[in-house]
């Protein structure tokens, strides 16, 4: 199934919205590359799609570490091919009163769903730009346009990825690389999630209707689209969220 | 019988082409438009030709009672209207505070704001009886900030983006999907851009800036994504996209 469209990386590409954007582009005939902390932990999605005949390989980097970062785009171009597509996915949905926000927790937070994105981008752009194409896309949430109790860490990593990929997107345009943030509204049914409500609320999620979550799979094509939109008419940003969704 | 895709505002730009796009997804492509029955029947021809569904009716939205009677006519003659693709401009080119008339704001609110929300009086219960429906808006830069000259356009547009997001609040959990379009740049579009400029201009523009250069939006490019918005499942819908070409400039860039 490999159709030799390049190398699609996925960063940050954890078994939930990650896991289903890998899915995506591996069968849609790239070289989907998961990078992960322990990207042993993909196995098992490795298999199943390669036994579908689709191309994929697994890697550990740190997207918190700018050596680890530029080591893995080095090592994926010269050993796997020209990266055409680069997804960033690193968040951290961590939810603590202000006055329990330790420095540190702030930081490792920022760190996840600010500073890889910004070291992401800035490698991805060293491969593509000599290329003149290639696409580049920033998991976003609404927590990156809207602050919220408990958030402050989250939602100010979230704002700073949202302006790391407008400048981006304005700065690369000229070299026709398309840079788009799609901003996340809603959760989906994940092992993280479901222990957030446990704790929040009490909550046992799969008791709760399927329809208010969002479907990974189905967020998946919009990422799937915009990659494959024609420079003639680029989406920089989209919403996504369920018909249920209150906002 | 084939579920309806509604253009209002189809020229030969946008709205022509992704009623075309629809037609050949399994849509019966109804296309108002408010002059020109000739253009309007070269399209619904051109439709035909490629084994496509089409009926084309000139219509004026601005008109009292005009709307609401052609949508009827559709449901009870066509068959159901599962896709609207409101597509009116209110662009009157850039006119001083002094030059703008009262009767030209009033009209640029009639066509941008109000015939959209009485689209969704008329249209929005039978969808919700019938568990769904698509609304897409086709929408400009002007939704998003005001400008020297664009009184009437801005307020509009701006009143178009707000009545959006309030029908979308208020019937996205009854099935109905509406998607505010933000297009940001300049179309291919000969009935629209072409007629603002005048034809020897929008050639130049189109051979500077378009064609090969890939700087001007092109309409069969952009129905790929109303057609995707259309397509999209409810547990991931997306309300709002901008849509420019690589070269031009996002209006939060703009100085």
């Amino acid at each position: 199934m490999a159709d030799n469209k390049g190398v699609a990386l996925v960063l940050a590409a954890g078994d939930g919205i990650g896991a289903a954007i890998v899915e995506r582009f591996a069968v849609g005939g790239y070289h989907t590359v998961i990078v992960r902390r322990e990207p042993e932990k993909s196995q098992p999605q490795m298999d199943a799609l390669h036994a579908q005949g689709c191309a994929l390989s697994a890697l550990s980097a740190d997207v918190r570490d700018e050596q680890s970062m530029s080591n893995l785009f080095a090592r994926v171009e010269s050993d796997i091919g020209p990266i055409e597509v680069c997804i960033y996915n690193g968040g951290a949905n961590t939810q603590a009163p202000l006055e329990d926000t330790t420095g540190k927790l702030f930081s490792k937070v920022w760190e996840l769903c600010c500073f890889g994105g910004f070291l992401t981008v800035r490698e991805a752009a060293k491969v593509m730009k000599p290329r003149q194409r290639g696409t580049i896309i920033f998991s976003g949430a609404t927590s990156g346009i809207r602050g919220k109790e408990g958030l402050t860490a989250f939602s100010s990593g979230k704002f700073g990825l949202r302006s790391i990929a407008q400048s981006a997107a304005k700065e690369l345009a000229p070299d026709k690389i398309h840079v788009a943030h799609i901003m996340i509204n809603g959760g989906i049914i994940s092992d993280d999630i479901a222990r957030l409500y446990k704790a929040r609320s009490d909550i046992d999620i799969h008791d709760l209707d399927r329809d208010r979550f969002i479907d990974e799979r189905r967020l998946a094509e919009a990422y799937w689209f915009v990659s494959q939109q024609s420079p003639t008419c680029w989406t920089h940003e989209l919403d996504i969220r369920t018909y249920q969704e209150r906002w | 019988m084939k579920p309806v895709c509604l253009v209002m505002g189809a020229g030969a730009g946008i709205g022509g082409t992704v009623g075309k796009k629809f037609a050949k997804e399994g849509y019966h492509a109804v296309l108002c438009r408010r002059s020109d029955e000739e253009g309007l029947q070269k399209l619904v021809a051109g439709i035909e030709a490629e084994g496509g569904e089409a009926t084309g009716f000139l219509l004026n939205a601005v008109d009292e009672g005009g709307l609401e009677e052609r949508i009827k006519y559709i449901e009870d003659e066509i068959g159901p209207i599962e896709v609207v693709l409101f597509n009116l401009g209110a662009q009157i080119g850039n006119r001083s505070l002094e030059e703008v008339t009262y009767k030209q704001f009033e009209l640029g609110w009639r066509m941008a704001t109000f015939a959209l929300f009485r689209m969704a009086k008329e249209l929005f219960p039978r969808m919700e009886e019938r568990g769904g429906g698509t609304f897409l808006v086709t929408s400009a830069t002007a939704a998003m900030r005001g400008n020297a000259g664009q009184h009437s356009h801005a307020a509009a547009m701006g009143g178009r983006r707000m009545l959006c997001q309030s029908l979308n609040a208020e019937y996205a959990p009854k099935g109905i999907h509406v998607s505010h379009i933000l297009i940001d740049g300049a179309v291919d579009a000969p009935d629209t851009l072409g007629k603002m400029l005048g034809e020897e201009a929008f050639q130049k523009l189109r051979e500077e800036r378009g064609m090969d250069a890939d700087g001007l939006m092109l309409p069969e490019k952009m129905a790929e994504t109303y057609y995707h918005l259309a397509q999209q499942h409810r547990s991931a819908w997306t309300h709002e996209l901008d849509l420019r070409s690589f070269s031009d400039l996002a209006w939060f860039n703009h100085r």
